[in-house]
This record gives structure tokens, sequence and C-alpha cells, in this order.
């Protein structure tokens, strides 16, 4: 269901979140982190457009993602930041968040690997469990160089999954322009090749995301078969941390025009708009004290990681 | 002599093989105008143009499978794959193909190219990003491979690794990039297979790989200090092909053998360097092997489990006590 004042709440969650959390990766008490920022619309709206019992399969900007399909802020920043308590007691890190009761399988690090993976999950449900799920997989425009991703694509299209490919196309891998990876107009030439429906849309609208998606996930739903929704969109922030940008702030203040926020947040009424920001930047301020207040897991937990390692192998 | 880092060394040999011979290029992700997302290749696009500074896309076998190519023609690839990790989407064509064209060929084709890589250990960057995997790359006949551990051998090597006929997987330690040591100006060469002995000792050996080198040196100075034990710390440089006589020798006048390396312990390289050992000169041993690497799972991503997870100058000092009680 539309809900714009829900998508405004989800969004900003996610921008002041990761707000705070550069300020943490700054002062050397966060990890490695990519961040969405500029991107959020694509995973509210298409999360919120997905049914729950549907999955996704996600690459490495991806707070977002996990964070719109369903997993709570507290165990989500305690991976964040490694402590006790993380959906994956800090084993992970942000880099590898996956939450299997969200239906958020895994988060693939290695750019174009998510497709392939995506493809098998598809097959399962559509051959094996025979259940109406279909199956978002997430990666960006430069992922689309990978052999991966052109190998899933092919099997996806041959074997007709129900697979919808969302690619967030901001125009940049890391820290190059599409110019040094892509050499066609757009991702969706590459879907053609492989025979597979697609489309592009404004990636900063998300009430148009919400609605393409809506729109196309029936149809694979129904009629089995891989889509693939080219999203454009802008990233507002560095590649990763360490990594200095290689924008201008020039061409970033231009960019910050296109932010979508705002420009959700201009359709809404200024009362309720301003309680919503009362509440997110409450809420983010209270999960990141708490975040910071957990304990790192404890380091007997290795031996006991290499125990387990050597029994998980086999099930009864 | 002059003293610049790990990463200007490796940036200088870049930029002086470039000039020295047209046939070097390089190519990798984002390797030109931002120089690398370490800043290996800093000013080398500026310097040499994109032909021979060439961005490609994220696309790990493409990029080693052109080097192939371009080699069997003479040139002289030098790729970067960005993290160690990610070698296995490269693997096909180093290892199945580019370590045997020379011999499979009898000699008349040349696949003299260069793997630059990276391994980010100790920096939070997770299970997919911190992998040392030097071990792989022991069963591909035909390969070679480098791990320096100073500034001086990182230049040296590189020189040496151009004048190959077959493959080089060249891996470097994004923990050592800013450790800063003594570097020639101009061209010289670390030959391969050449051990260094980093420290000399007469009572345990240490073969140290890559990072642990700097501290194994830390180990043995402190070992020297606080209990007199006099460690002689080995650095093989390349461990394909392995200096065994430097290694061997070594063992024959200490009696004692401990490996410190990053990789894992099953089936890693300090697997096989005690091998070689056993072989060689078991008669000479008066303890048993002990390998100082990282557990047998991945590296978790809390930064204080990562801390625990890595082998380390303390942990190593401990293993060595434990040698002379
Ligand atoms: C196989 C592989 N190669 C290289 C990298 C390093 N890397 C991480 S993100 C990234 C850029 C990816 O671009 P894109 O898919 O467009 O996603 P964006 O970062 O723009 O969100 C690169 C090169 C990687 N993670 N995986
Ligand atoms: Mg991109």
């Amino acid at each position: 269901m539309v809900d714009e004042l829900d998508f405004y709440r989800k969004m900003l969650t996610i921008r002041l979140l990761e707000t705070e959390l550069q300020k943490l990766c700054l002062a050397g008490l966060a990890g490695d982190l990519h961040f969405n920022k500029g991107q959020e619309a694509i995973s509210v709206g298409t999360c919120a457009a997905l049914a729950p019992e549907d999955y996704i399969v996600t690459h490495h900007r991806t707070i977002a993602q996990t964070y719109s399909k369903g997993t709570e802020l507290k165990p989500l920043v305690a991976e964040i930041l490694g402590r006790k308590g993380g959906t994956n007691n800090g084993l992970a890190g942000e880099m590898h968040f996956n939450n299997p009761a969200a239906r958020h399988l895994f988060s693939f690090q290695l750019v174009g690997t998510c497709v392939p993976v995506a493809a098998g999950v598809a097959w399962a449900v559509k051959n094996y469990l025979r259940e109406p799920q279909i199956v978002g997989c997430f990666f960006g425009d430069g992922s689309t160089s990978n052999a991966q991703f052109h190998e899933g694509l092919n099997i996806a299209s041959l074997k007709k999954l129900p697979l919808l490919l969302i690619c967030e196309n901001n125009g940049l891998a890391g820290n190059i322009r599409k110019a040094t990876y892509l050499p066609t107009d757009s991702v969706t030439e590459r879907a053609s090749a492989y025979g597979i429906e697609s489309c592009r849309i404004d990636g900063n609208d998300v009430l148009s995301v919400y609605k393409t998606v809506e729109e196309v996930s029936r149809k694979v739903r129904e009629e089995s078969h891989p889509y693939l929704i080219e999203m454009m969109t802008t990233r507002l922030c560095w590649h990763k941390q360490g990594q200095p940008d290689a924008r201008s702030d020039e061409e970033l203040q231009e960019l910050a025009k296109l932010d979508p926020i705002p420009r959700l947040g201009r359709r809404l009424a200024d009362r309720a708009r301003e309680r919503v920001e009362a509440e997110v930047n409450q809420e983010v301020q209270d999960v990141i004290r708490y975040g910071l207040s957990l304990k790192y897991p404890d380091e007997s937990v290795i031996p006991q990681l290499q125990a387990y390692l050597e029994t998980m192998a086999v099930k009864d | 002599m002059r003293e610049i880092t790990y990463l200007e060394a490796i940036n200088e040999a870049l930029r002086e093989a470039m000039e020295r011979e047209k046939k070097v290029f390089l190519m990798g992700e984002q390797i030109g105008a931002y120089g690398g997302a370490f800043k290996v290749t800093s000013g080398l696009l500026q310097k040499f143009g994109p032909e021979r500074v060439m961005d490609t896309p994220i696309s790990e076998a493409a990029i080693v499978g052109a080097a192939v190519g371009a080699s069997l023609l003479g040139l002289k690839p030098v790729a970067e794959i960005m993290y160690m990790d990610f070698m296995p989407l490269s693997m096909d064509q180093l290892v199945t193909h580019a370590a045997k064209l020379h011999y499979f060929s009898g000699g008349q084709l040349e696949a003299g190219m260069i793997l630059r890589t990276q391994y980010s250990l100790g920096r939070a960057h997770g299970a997919q990003h911190s992998g040392f995997l030097p071990a792989w790359f022991l069963q591909a006949p035909g390969l070679k491979v480098a791990v320096p551990s100073t500034p001086y051998d990182a230049k040296g090597l590189l020189n040496a690794a151009l004048k190959e006929r077959g493959p080089v997987l060249f891996v470097e330690g994004a923990m050592l990039y800013k450790s800063k040591g003594e570097v020639p100006e101009g061209y010289y060469e670390v030959p391969f297979g050449q051990a260094e002995v980093k420290r000399g000792g007469k009572d345990i050996t240490v073969v140290a790989i890559s990072r642990m080198v700097p501290e194994a040196l830390a180990t043995a100075e402190s070992l020297a200090s606080s209990k007199g034990i006099e460690v002689e710390v080995v650095d093989p440089r390349t461990i394909q092909p392995l200096d065994k006589k430097t290694i061997v020798d070594s063992v024959k006048k200490t009696g004692r053998l401990v490996v410190a390396s990053d990789d894992m312990k099953t089936g890693g390289v300090g697997a096989e360097i005690g091998a070689t050992v056993f072989e060689e000169a078991i008669d000479y041993l008066k303890a048993p092997l002990v390998r100082v690497c990282s557990p047998d799972i991945p590296v978790p991503f809390a930064p204080p489990l990562e801390r625990e997870y890595m082998p380390n100058a303390q942990k190593l000092e401990q293993a060595i006590e434990k040698l002379f009680p």
C-alpha cells in the first residue's frame, strides 16, 4: 500500500542512521561501511512492494535493503558495530548482512556474484517449493560488467525464473564513472541481449519505484520469468570509508538537488513530516547509543567457531 | 640511503619499469585517475596516459584473460586485482591457462605477466576482503609467487618479476603499505627463490611471511633481551620458488622451526615449509614444528575478534617460549 509518510520515515531512518554511522567511521569506531545516501528510495520502495514472503539477495551497499526488508534497527546496528546482539553476532559485519528470518538471504560482497545465486533461489522456489514467492536481486550498474551477472541472466531467462533484477544505477562503480565500464547507454540493453524484459525508471522517486515494482512483481509472479528494472539514482556520499570521493564538491551539490528524501518530503503536510522527523531522529540517537553500549563478542568464541565448523558439515 | 614506504617503492618500481620498457602496461579497476583503491598506481595515468594505464570494468576474469592475451604478443601486462579474495574470479585464466602456456608450447609461447594483489587482514574488512590465500597458488607449476615484506624487497622483486617468462603473482600486504625502509634509487633486482635472513640467531628459526616478518623481528628483539633466546628470522620473499636451502641450513643450525604467516594453518604455506624441513633435516630437529597462523575459520568482522584471530608478535613469542621451558 502506498503510505507516503511511512516511506518518508523509512528513508529518513536510513539517512540519519548512516549519518551517525559515518561519524563513528571517522572516529574509528565502525568498520568498512558502504552507505546508501541518495539511493534510499530504491530499497524502501522495492521492499514495500514485495510481499513479506518474497526473498531478497543483495550486494555490497546493503544497509538500506537490510532495513527495508524488515531487519530491526537494534540487531542491524549491533552487527554494523560488530557487537553481541547483531544479526550475526558480529561475525559478518555490514559487509555480509543476512537475516533469513526476514527473507534477506545474504549480501554478496563480490559484485555480480549475487545474480546467479538469486537465480538458484528462484529455481528452488519455482520448481521445488512450488510457492508463489519471487526473488528480488539488488546490484549496482558497475556489477553488470562481471561475468557472473551475465551467466546468471542467461540461466534465469532460459529457465524462466521468477527473478526481479533491481539495478541501482548511480553512474558509478566505486570511484569510477560509467564511461569506464558501460559501453551501452543503459543496463536494460544487457537484459534484452538475454531476452529479458526490462524498463528504466527514476529511482529517486520512491512512489514510482513502488508502483513499478508492484506491477512488475505481479507479472514476474504470475507469468514466471525474470524482469530487470534499471533504477536511475545518485550516490551522495563516499563509495566507502577511507576512499576519498572522486567527485568535486560542486558536482555533489548539483546531485543533491535530486535527493529523494526532500523530494518526497515536499509532498507531505508540514506537521506530519516534522513529527516523523523528530521521532526518527530520536529513534536513531537511541539505537546508536544502544549499539555502542553493547559488548563485543567474547574472544573465546574463536575456538568454539573452529569446533563448530568441524562439526557443522553434516546434518541428520 | 633514503627511506620510502612500501607503497612508494611499488609505485616507483612500476614507474621506472614503464620508463625503461615500452611493453610494460598496467590494467585494473580504478587504477587510473583514482590511482587504485590503495593508491599504489597514483600519478601513473598522468605520466603515461590511458593506453598504458588502463582502467577496466569490474571484470576480474577478463582482466587476467586479457593480460594473458597481451603477454602472448610480447607485452608485459601488470594487472591489479583489488583484493586477494577476488583472485578466484581470475583463477582459471591464471592457473589453468597462463601458468601452463610456456610449458605446453615447448617454450614457443610466453605469458610473462604480473598480477599484483594485496591482502587486508587486520583492517576490519570482513571475511571476503581479508584473505591471505597464497597456498592456493602453490599447485600451479609455471606460476611464481612473491610475498615481499619490505620496501626494498617489493621494488627489487617487482623488477625481477618483469623478467620472468611466465606469470607472477605479486602479493602485497596492505598493512605494510605505510611501513618505511631503505630503497636504492634506480634499478636493482631481488632474485626469485632467494630467501633473506632478516636477523641471525642460533637458537630457533622463524620462517616468516609478509606482514609476519616485522612481527617476527619484534619477537626476536623481545626474546633476545628478555630471555636471551637468539631467533633467526628467515623471509623466503618468494614462496614459489621456495629457497629450501636457506631454510634447511638455518634449521640445521638452530634445530627448531616455527613458521609465522597470516594464512590459515591447514594446508597453508607453513605446511609446505614444515614438510620440506622434515624431508631434508628431520635429524636436526630438537622440537616439534610450530605454526603460528590464522585459525581455520573465515575471519570474524568484529575488530576485537579479528585481533584475536590474527597471528602477531606476542603469539609468536609465547609459542617460542614454550619450546624453551
Ligand atoms: C568482484 C569484485 N571486484 C571488485 C570489487 C570492489 N568493489 C566494491 S564495490 C565496487 C563498485 C561496484 O559498483 P556498482 O556495482 O555500480 O555499485 P555501487 O558501488 O555503485 O553501489 C567495487 C569495484 C568487489 N567488491 N567485487
Ligand atoms: Mg554503481
